[in-house]
């Protein structure tokens, strides 16, 4: 029994897991102490223009001959914040949302299904487009737009989580015992509904990274001379052909960059959903 | 049944000073198919201060619902409630959820059947009585973990300095029963409602259970109101037992007599149920199942199923009847040792015997009667292959 138990034990999570939890804490690490560690200007222009990897410049360089293994940890800053700021906000709102809609299934239960419903409906690179021309492309509003397009994700999951942690005996139980209803959503539901939502948040930064890259694309992410990942692949994309035939890397990096984390994100976020499942199946 | 006198307002007892009183509590539910179920049938129960009162009855007899009621727990548009449920003094059924949920825990409190679903599986178990006690009594959190540690040594939990900081998963089924009798009393209830708190649990722990309950009774000078569908452990510990079948109270007796003389045929039936070591008699079996509430008639819910049951019992919903012994009330027209009984069960016998149909006493749109009709028909159908020979029949002949 006990040797079963250490089984499954050993076999929670998968090596693919701490490999993923390694890359995204390497990148995020790097991206949070770029300003701090000792690199080049991501913004420094040197006379290598195009330049291959090097022990000068380890990624190489771009046409301007800024160096390319800064601005893709410097990128790293902006994708980074734009998937985990979003997604925070995003999950916040939509979560505490579905929490009440769920629990009180009222008015305010047809009210927060309508609006979700909308923002679903409303086609959302118009939306993106519509708000960056008018407000310009600021950081906060890309974060923003990106939250808003979020919500309904975390709605309904915390809406549905909530449904079915409601029918358990212990929210009767406390119910029973004079609990408030602040209190039973608080201290009962949310912790119990935190596991799936939380799984689908990391799922959810991995599609947040890949639409600031589609806007990068667009044109319409953060400013140019500022580096993100998208900005970098969409301005590599830019080169002309022969340009680009001899130094790929220009490309190669932030790309590679974007997949690596996207991958482990969604990676990490499908294992604690497994992880979640057959805590709950055992329940 | 001149020696039987009725009494007007039903099961309303003698006893000096009753915690609760419920008076004619009806419950229906409404189903989103419009149809409206009657779950509980005017309802009249006195639950005397300080004793134990066991509640038996199949389920779906509206056992679970009246402890809901009572609790307020059944406040929608889904239910339809009258009646009044009266504790100190207050109607439960008319006062405001605020100052309902004041008194949800800190008077009247709950334990429920299954006692891992009954807690919250993210959150230590010290924690959780530790939150009830702070909801209800002014006390600081020290003081309130210092009761917490008192009330889970007091309910048989050994250790309670470090099973306070375990997760209900990691105690025993026993153990997690123990910490939800210590939740229900965290903030010392003057009314304990216990709905099935042995089904989920072996028999040994079992009576554990209902002891540690009956202890906690007598020290904290409770009333108790104890579900269970199980006769035997009712039999343990209350000092009056109350039937419930099809949403009524159909017998209330102090314990023992309802095992010495039960009135109703439907006790004794129950009581002939229940599992006798010494004895060579096959156990008994209710003939039957539980009524479906949508088929319920007018008259006594048990008349389908019972062996005197004669036209009149389809047709009258048996009063609150009691004779010598006024503790002992019941809701029969036939009750078992009078001569009524006698009578009604000959009459029985002799159609068994002599295959006279049961004239059916109920309208002819009534849904029992179609139901006969329907068999009626399918038998003579089987009977005369003339009429629509099926292909099996057809196959036998040659």
């Amino acid at each position: 029994m006990s040797q079963m138990l250490e089984k499954q034990k050993s076999r929670r999570f998968s090596p693919g897991f701490y490999l993923a939890c390694l890359w995204l804490l390497v990148i995020v690490v790097s991206a949070a102490a770029a300003p701090y560690i000792h690199l080049q200007k991501p913004d420094a222009q040197s006379s290598a223009i195009l330049a291959l990897p090097s022990s000068a410049h380890w990624f190489g360089t771009d046409n301007l001959g800024r160096d390319l293994f800064s601005r893709v940890i410097y990128g790293g800053r902006v994708s980074l914040l734009v998937g985990f700021l979003s997604i925070a906000i995003g999950l916040i709102i939509g979560g505490l949302m579905g929490m009440i809609a769920g629990f009180s299934q009222r008015l305010i239960d047809v009210i927060f299904n309508q609006f979700s419903n909308f923002v679903i409906a409303f086609p959302a690179i118009i939306l993106l487009l519509a708000v960056i021309t008018v407000e310009g492309q600021h950081l906060s509003w890309i974060v923003g737009v990106i939250a808003f397009l979020s919500i309904p994700v975390f709605f309904r999951i915390s809406r549905a989580s909530t449904l079915s942690v409601k029918q358990r005996d212990f929210i009767l139980s406390a119910k029973v015992l004079g609990a408030q209803r602040r209190k039973i959503l608080f201290s009962h539901i949310l912790p119990n509904i935190l596991p799936p939502v939380l799984s689908i948040a990391f799922i959810g930064v991995s599609a947040a990274i890949i639409a600031e890259g589609v806007l990068a694309y667009l044109g319409l992410s953060v400013k140019l001379p500022i580096a993100s990942w998208g900005n970098l692949i969409s301005q590599g994309a830019q080169l002309e052909s022969y340009q680009l035939s001899a130094d790929p890397w220009v490309v190669i990096w932030p790309s590679l960059a974007i997949i690596l984390t996207t991958l482990s994100l969604n990676y990490i976020g499908v294992s604690l959903q497994r992880l979640f499942d057959r805590r709950t199946q055992r329940l | 049944m001149t020696a039987i006198k009725v009494l007007n307002k039903e099961f309303a007892t003698e006893l000096t000073d009753p915690i609760l009183c419920i008076e004619n509590l009806s419950v229906k539910i409404k189903t989103p198919e419009k149809k409206i179920l009657p779950v509980l049938t005017d309802i009249n129960l006195d639950v005397p201060k300080s004793k134990i009162l066991g509640v038996v009855g199949e389920s779906g007899s509206g056992k679970t619902m009246l402890a809901k009621t009572i609790l307020g727990l059944n406040r929608s548009q889904n239910y339809e409630i009258s009646g009044k449920v009266i504790f100190n003094g207050i109607n439960l059924l008319e006062i405001s959820a605020k100052e309902l949920r004041k008194i949800r825990g800190s008077q009247i409190s709950m334990i429920f059947q299954d006692p891992l679903s009954a807690l919250n599986p993210v959150m230590k178990v010290g924690k959780q009585i530790t939150e009830a006690i702070l909801t209800h009594l002014d006390v600081s959190k020290s003081e309130a973990t210092e009761q917490t540690f008192e009330l889970l040594r007091s309910v048989g939990i050994p250790d309670p300095e470090k099973r306070f900081h375990w997760y209900p998963h990691q105690l025993s089924g026993g153990q997690r029963q123990r910490i939800l009798i210590a939740l229900a009393l965290a903030c010392g209830p003057v009314m304990l409602l216990a709905d099935e708190p042995t089904t989920g649990l072996d028999a040994t722990l079992r009576r554990q259970i209902i002891e540690l309950i009956a202890r906690e009774q007598i020290q904290r000078d409770m009333s108790v109101i104890l579900i269970s569908h199980d006769l035997a452990t009712i039999s343990q510990i209350s000092d009056y037992v109350a039937v419930m079948y099809g949403g009524k109270i159909v017998e209330l007796a102090p314990t023992k007599t309802i095992f010495t003389h039960p009135k109703m045929p439907y006790t004794s039936a129950l009581l002939e149920a229940i599992p006798k070591i010494n004895s060579d008699t096959k156990l008994k079996s209710i003939k039957g199942s539980p009524p479906n509430l949508e088929d319920l008639n007018r008259g006594c819910p048990f008349a389908p199923r019972c062996d005197v049951a004669q036209p009149v019992c389809f047709k009258i919903n048996p009063p609150i009847f009691f004779d010598e012994d006024p503790s002992h009330k019941y809701s029969c027209f036939f009750p078992i040792g009078s001569k009524e009984y006698d009578i009604a069960s000959e009459i029985n016998e002799y159609k068994l015997a002599n295959e006279i149909s049961f004239e059916s006493p109920l309208s002819e749109n009534s849904q029992l009667n179609k139901q006969d009709n329907e068999l009626v028909k399918t038998s003579e159908q089987l009977n005369n292959p003339d009429i629509e020979p099926t292909s099996d029949e057809v196959f036998s002949d040659e």
